[in-house]
């Protein structure tokens, strides 16, 4: 006999009762599992949408601005393409998601005007919604000697074009850009390093734009991430915050915040409150067992944790089982919910096991607290 | 030896037991015998350690059980008496050798041994082929037997039995003798 047997050949013997304490846990962690399962894959959906706004931070440099349209800098004001490596360097930095630093120029083709941005495989980063015949841009995107074009400006070219010449250099046409709704249907890109040489301008760009992801981020948001930008940078660069974005991303961040909070409540509540009736509903009926080994000299504390080391051993199998009940119904539910693919989430595993066992050991305190204060003679008479 | 000092129990206006003397020699079997209702479990719980008097005092070799503190007082029972419960009150999810290895575990006795311990006085009750039933499986004399060799297991000084002869395979006045005879191992100690 050990003491762990009290434990094994009880839950053993009373099966039922057994299950339905494992049940109640693996209820609890599945429908954590699965809220924090869909709720990735929603957010992850939400950061791709939110992305298709676009740059939600744009450096430029001081004066006036650079005028998309007619792809102008009245004032010729450059910045420094090593800006870049700065922003990257930002304490905060993982909250960047691309960093697309850009060099416009307008060129004759075939007799029609062209504006042309120089750009970096970030810019892909920043814009996953890039499709080309239906296909996704590739990621090796832009290739030296490479030009894309935006769906107008090879409709404006005529559809025939294969190659362009840009000033003394040729480009091979690599692919007509879907149409995407934006200014990039205008335009025509081919890699910064090209544009720079083309124009003489190596080492320089236009502006930066700055996509940034405020979802994953908790104490911080855009305009955060814009002043730490704006520190890091000399003064002659102009960071500014896109209102409208931030304020999207913000709103949407604290819906997606809010109803995880609540769920999580509801869940922890939910848990908390199965187990510790459970747990009361075994101490009561265990009464005269737990009279007979009082009687017998058992210390109550070691009675306290026979009662403990159940409710861990069921949290752990409950932990176990609600994960994966709770990362299966995350797999067949979730493309419903997130309209997404949904992957179970490894280190959930270990959360559910830790929300399991916490939530174990604080719903055993007050039906270990009984234990200790009950009278063997009260409880043996009870029978 | 037992003393029970001028014992008092009350519960409220009730006082199932009131002024006990009494003085249990060592190796005196005693019976006590009384209607029921008259105080005769309460009187059992309280020499056995089990039930605070509310006056007087129980001295069991010269130690006075009360003054113990609760820990004590567990420890105490747990090296130096046995009981027999008046139901059987065998752990149901345990078989019947489990429930005699229950005292010795108590007792820190190591695993092997315990079911060496546990398996004669298991043969000692008659139950030799029955120990790996549950309680539900035998009958409430051959439960009552298992629960007799528990009282025993852990060889203790004192055995408190509270009826324990109500459904007993055997005859009523064979107990007293029986229960010595299974008391004692060969060498009148634990082997």
């Amino acid at each position: 006999m050990r003491t762990i047997d009290f434990v094994t050949k009880e839950s053993l013997r009373r099966g039922r009762k057994s299950i339905a304490g494992v049940l109640f846990i693996l209820l609890g962690i599945s429908i954590f599992v699965t809220s924090q399962t869909i709720n990735k894959a929603l957010h992850d959906r939400t950061k791709e949408q939110l992305l298709r706004f676009g740059a939600n931070i744009i450096v430029q440099p001081k004066g006036e601005p650079f005028d998309l349209y007619s792809g102008t800098v009245k004032g010729g004001i450059l910045l420094p393409e090593s800006y870049v490596d700065r922003i990257q360097a930002i304490e905060h930095k993982e909250m960047l998601v691309a960093v697309s630093p850009k060099l416009y120029e307008r060129f004759e083709v075939r007799e029609k005007s062209l504006l042309v941005a120089g750009i970096t495989p970030d810019e892909k980063k920043a814009k996953p919604w890039w499709l080309t015949e239906n296909r996704v841009v590739t990621d090796e995107f832009p290739k030296e000697k490479e030009i894309l074009l935006g769906h107008y400006a090879a409709a404006h070219l005529g559809e025939d074009i294969s190659q362009i010449k840009l000033g003394s250099e040729t480009f091979r046409v690599s692919g007509v850009l879907d149409e995407t709704g934006s200014s990039d249907d205008f335009m025509a890109f081919v890699p910064l390093a090209a544009l720079q040489r083309l124009t003489q301008k190596v080492g320089m760009v236009n502006l930066i734009e700055v996509s940034t992801s405020c979802i994953a981020c908790k104490a911080m948001n855009v305009y955060d991430v814009a002043k730490e930008i704006d520190k890091a940078l000399p003064p002659d660069a102009k960071v500014t915050a896109v209102k409208q974005i931030a304020e999207a991303q913000m709103g949407t961040l604290k819906k997606i915040m809010g109803f995880t909070m609540i769920i999580y409540l509801v869940v922890l509540t939910l848990c908390g409150f199965l187990l510790m009736n459970y747990m009361s509903v075994a101490v009561d009926e265990r009464r005269r067992e737990i009279g007979i080994l009082l009687a017998m000299g058992m210390d109550p504390g070691k009675i306290q944790i026979i009662f403990v080391w159940k409710i861990l051993i069921f949290a752990g199998i409950g932990g176990l089982l609600g994960y994966i009940t709770g990362s299966g119904i995350s797999i067949i539910l979730g493309p419903l919910i997130a309209e997404a693919k949904v992957l179970p989430i490894p280190y959930l595993l270990l959360v559910s096991f830790a929300i399991a066992l916490g939530l174990g050991a604080i719903s055993s305190i007050i039906p270990a607290r009984r234990i200790s204060k009950l009278d063997p003679v009260e409880a043996l008479r009870e029978v | 030896m037992v003393e029970v000092k001028e014992v008092t129990k009350s519960y409220g206006d009730i006082t199932p037991i009131e002024n006990i003397n009494l003085q249990i020699e060592e190796g005196e079997f005693i019976s006590i015998i009384g209607p029921s209702g008259s105080g005769k479990t309460t009187l059992l719980n309280v020499a056995a350690g089990l039930l605070t008097p509310t006056q007087g005092e129980v001295i069991i070799d010269g130690i006075s059980l009360y003054k113990l503190n609760q820990r004590e007082r567990v420890a105490f029972r747990r090296k130096n008496f046995g009981f027999v419960f008046q139901a059987f009150n065998l752990i149901s999810y345990l078989t019947a050798i489990e429930n005699i290895e229950v005292p010795l575990y108590l007792a820190g006795i190591k695993e092997k041994k315990q079911e060496y311990l546990a398996n004669e006085l298991l043969e000692r009750v008659g139950l030799k082929d029955k120990g790996s039933r549950f309680p539900a499986q035998l009958s409430t004399g051959e439960q009552q037997r298992v629960a007799i060799a528990r009282a025993l297991a852990n060889n203790p000084r004192v055995i408190f039995a509270d009826e324990p002869t109500g459904n007993l395979d055997i005859k009523t006045g064979t107990v007293k003798s029986f229960m010595k005879e299974i008391s004692f191992m060969p060498n009148g100690d634990l082997p």
